[in-house]
C-alpha cells in the first residue's frame, strides 16, 4: 500500500501538491523526492509543527500530505488535526502508514489500534482505510485531484495483496462499500476495512471449499460510512462478520452498528465481529503473530465463521 | 482615525464585551490593543472590504483568548458592524471567547488553545515563499504560550527555512493565567533564546506607538531571517486597577468595576 500512494503521488503531482514528512519514509521517498524536489519537505521530528505548517500551506491553496509512521502524526499532532486542519475545512491529508499491527514488534508505541475510531469522531474528516494496493492508489489519486478537504488515510505497509482487478475498482466511490466477491445466496457477508481485505478474500475462498458462499465487501471508507449498504446486507444476509485491525470500541465495528440504530428488522444475532480488544498487547510479535494471538487471522476467522455457519 | 484613538476604541469595546458578555481575559486584550491598533491601522496591507485579496498581510492572532480585541479592531477597521460586537460571548452569537473565523471576515485562523499561531504561520509564509508571493505573516503570541513545546518546534523551523516574510510578536506582559511568568516557568534570558534560535530579534515598548511603528515599518528586521519583536506590555494596560493584577486575566468587569474601567478610558 506504501508503495502504491507513492506511485499514484509520483504519477499525479500537480502543481499544489506538498508532500511533507516528520522525517520518515526512508528509502521510499527518494524516487518522489527526485521528481519533484519543491514538492518535498522535511518538518523533522516534530509533528505538531508539521500539521500546523500543512494547514498554514493549505490556507495558500497547496493540497497537502503529511505523512509519518503509526501514531505519530495522528495522535501526536491530534488537536492541531482538529483545531487548524479540520475546523478550517482545509485540503490536508493525514496519511499514516503501518496501521493497525503493521509494526508489530516495535512495540505499543507502534500500534496504530486506535486511529479510525479517534480521527473519524473529528468533524469535517473523511477517513480512508484501503484495503489493498489499487484501493490505496485510487484514493490517493483522488486525494490530489479533488478536493475532499481533511482527510486521514491509514496505509498498510509494504507487500499487501492485490484484491481488486482493473475491472472490480472501477466502481470506486469516496464513501461506497465495494464488493470484491457477490454471492446470489445471501447467507454470509464478510465486510473488511483496512488491510482485512487479504484475510476476508481468502477466508471467503476456504469458505467456498466447504460450500459455503459467502460474500466480501470493501470499506475502505471509514467516513462518510456507507450506511446504505450496510443496512442492505444486515437486512439480506442470515450472517454478517466485520474484520479490522483495530480497537474493538469505535472502529469499524461500531460505525456498522452506529449505521444500524432504528432499523426495524435487523437481527444482530447473525454479526460476528473480528477486532482487538481494548488492551496494549502483553506479548511481542510481528503482525501475523499478533493477528492470531488475537483471533484475527486468517485461520481464526476462517474457524470462528465456520463454527458459527456451518 | 489615529492608532491611539483605535487603540482607545478596542479598550473601551474590551471593557463592553467582557462586560455584556460576562466573559474572561479583558487584561489580555487591554495588553494588546496598542499592538493591534498600530498594525491595523498602519502597517498591515489589508482591505475590509475585500478581506480575502490575494496578496493580503496575513495576520494570526495566536492567544486566542484576547479575540475580544480583534472582533473589536476589525469592527472598528470596517470588517463587519460594530453592532455585532454587543453579541460577543452569548447564545447564538458568531462571535466566540476564543477568535474565530466562521463567518468572520477578517480573521485568519480560528486559535484557543494556545501554541498553534506559529506553526499554522509558518506554514502561510513558506507558502508565500514558494508562490514568490509578497504578502507577510504576523502571529501575535502571549507569552505563556512560549511555555508549549510546538511554538519552538515552528520557531526552529522558521529559521532553518530562512522565512524573513515571518514576523512573531510576544506580548510580554509578564503574567500568565495563575501566576506571574517569573513564578511559573521562567523565559528569560527570552531575547537570547529567540536568538539562539536563528531568528533576527528586538524589543519594543508595546504600548508606545511611534516606537511599535518603526519596529514594523523596519521589517524584516534582518535578511533571511524570520523576526522577533518582544512587546514589553502590561496586562490590564489602560485601566489601573486592571493593571499588572493576575486577576484581571479572568476576572468579568460588572458593576462599579465596570463603571470605572470605562471612565477612566474614556478620560
Amino acid at each position: 500500500m506504501r508503495n502504491s500512494f507513492f506511485q499514484a503521488l509520483e504519477e499525479h503531482t500537480q502543481p499544489n501538491t506538498i508532500f511533507i514528512t516528520g522525517d520518515l519514509g526512508f528509502g521510499v521517498i527518494n524516487n518522489f523526492i527526485k521528481k519533484f524536489p519543491n514538492h518535498f519537505l522535511n518538518a523533522g521530528v516534530a509533528e505538531q509543527n508539521m500539521i500546523g505548517i500543512s494547514a498554514g500551506l493549505a490556507l495558500t491553496g497547496k493540497k497537502v500530505f503529511a505523512y509519518s509512521i503509526g501514531n505519530f502524526n495522528t495522535l501526536r499532532p491530534l488537536e492541531q488535526i482538529r483545531n487548524d486542519v479540520a475546523y478550517h475545512d482545509l485540503n490536508v491529508c493525514v496519511v499514516s502508514v503501518g496501521g493497525g499491527l503493521a509494526y508489530g514488534s516495535l512495540g505499543i508505541s507502534h500500534h496504530a489500534t486506535e486511529d479510525l475510531a479517534i480521527l473519524r469522531a473529528i468533524p469535517n474528516m473523511t477517513v480512508f482505510a484501503p484495503g489493498d494496493t489499487v484501493e490505496a492508489y485510487e484514493i490517493t489519486k483522488k486525494i490530489i485531484l479533488e478536493d475532499l478537504g481533511p482527510v486521514y488515510l491509514r496505509l498498510g505497509r509494504a507487500g499487501e495483496a492485490t484484491i481488486h482487478t482493473k475491472e472490480s475498482i472501477k466502481k470506486f466511490q469516496v464513501g461506497k462499500g465495494l464488493p470484491i466477491v457477490e454471492s446470489d445466496k445471501k447467507y454470509l457477508a464478510i465486510l473488511s476495512t483496512g488491510g482485512m481485505l487479504e484475510i476476508a478474500k481468502s477466508v471467503s475462498d476456504k469458505l467456498k471449499n466447504q460450500n459455503i458462499e459467502s460474500s466480501v465487501y470493501s470499506f475502505h471508507t471509514i467516513k462518510p460510512f456507507d450506511i446504505e449498504l450496510t443496512r442492505q446486507i444486515f437486512k439480506e444476509y442470515k450472517y454478517v462478520a466485520a474484520l479490522e485491525e483495530h480497537s474493538c470500541i469505535g472502529g469499524f465495528t461500531s460505525a456498522i452498528l452506529e449505521s444500524l440504530i432504528g432499523v426495524p428488522e435487523i437481527n444482530l444475532g447473525g454479526f460476528m465481529s473480528f477486532a482487538l480488544p481494548s488492551e496494549f498487547t502483553s506479548k511481542v510479535g510481528d503482525q501475523n503473530y499478533l493477528r492470531d494471538f488475537y483471533g484475527i487471522s486468517e485461520e481464526k476467522i476462517f474457524s470462528t465463521i465456520y463454527e458459527k455457519v456451518k | 482615525m489615529t492608532t491611539q484613538e483605535l487603540a482607545k476604541k478596542i479598550r473601551i469595546h474590551a471593557v463592553n464585551m467582557t462586560h455584556l458578555g460576562k466573559s474572561s481575559h479583558v487584561g489580555s486584550v487591554l495588553s494588546i490593543a496598542d499592538i493591534l491598533a498600530v498594525l491595523y491601522s498602519d502597517i498591515l496591507r489589508v482591505d475590509p472590504k475585500n478581506p480575502k485579496m490575494e496578496n493580503r498581510d496575513r495576520f494570526i492572532l495566536s492567544k486566542g483568548h484576547a479575540g475580544a480585541g480583534v472582533y473589536a479592531t476589525l469592527a472598528e477597521m470596517g470588517f463587519f458592524s460594530t453592532d455585532l460586537l454587543k453579541t460577543h460571548y452569548q447564545n447564538g452569537s458568531l462571535l466566540s471567547g476564543h477568535v474565530s473565523h466562521k463567518g468572520i471576515p477578517g480573521v485568519e485562523l480560528s486559535t484557543g488553545s494556545l501554541g498553534h499561531g506559529l506553526s499554522v504561520g509558518t506554514g502561510l509564509a513558506l507558502g508565500a515563499k514558494m508562490d514568490k508571493k509578497e504578502y507577510r505573516t504576523f502571529v501575535l503570541l502571549s507569552d505563556g504560550e512560549c511555555d508549549e513545546g510546538s511554538t519552538w518546534e515552528a520557531v526552529l523551523f522558521a529559521a532553518h527555512h530562512k522565512l524573513d516574510n515571518l514576523v512573531a510578536v510576544v506580548d510580554y506582559n509578564k503574567i500568565q493565567s495563575l501566576a506571574p511568568v517569573n513564578d511559573t516557568i521562567k523565559l528569560e534570558p527570552f531575547a537570547d533564546k529567540w536568538k539562539s534560535f536563528g531568528w533576527a530579534v528586538t524589543t519594543v515598548d508595546g504600548h508606545d506607538h511611534e516606537d511599535l511603528k518603526k519596529v514594523f515599518a523596519s521589517l524584516p528586521l534582518e535578511k533571511s531571517k524570520p523576526g522577533c519583536i518582544i512587546a514589553n506590555t502590561v496586562k490590564g494596560k489602560g485601566v489601573s486597577f486592571m493593571e499588572n493584577k493576575v486577576l484581571w486575566h479572568y476576572r468579568t468587569p460588572q458593576s462599579e468595576e465596570y463603571e470605572n474601567a470605562i471612565k477612566e478610558l474614556n478620560s
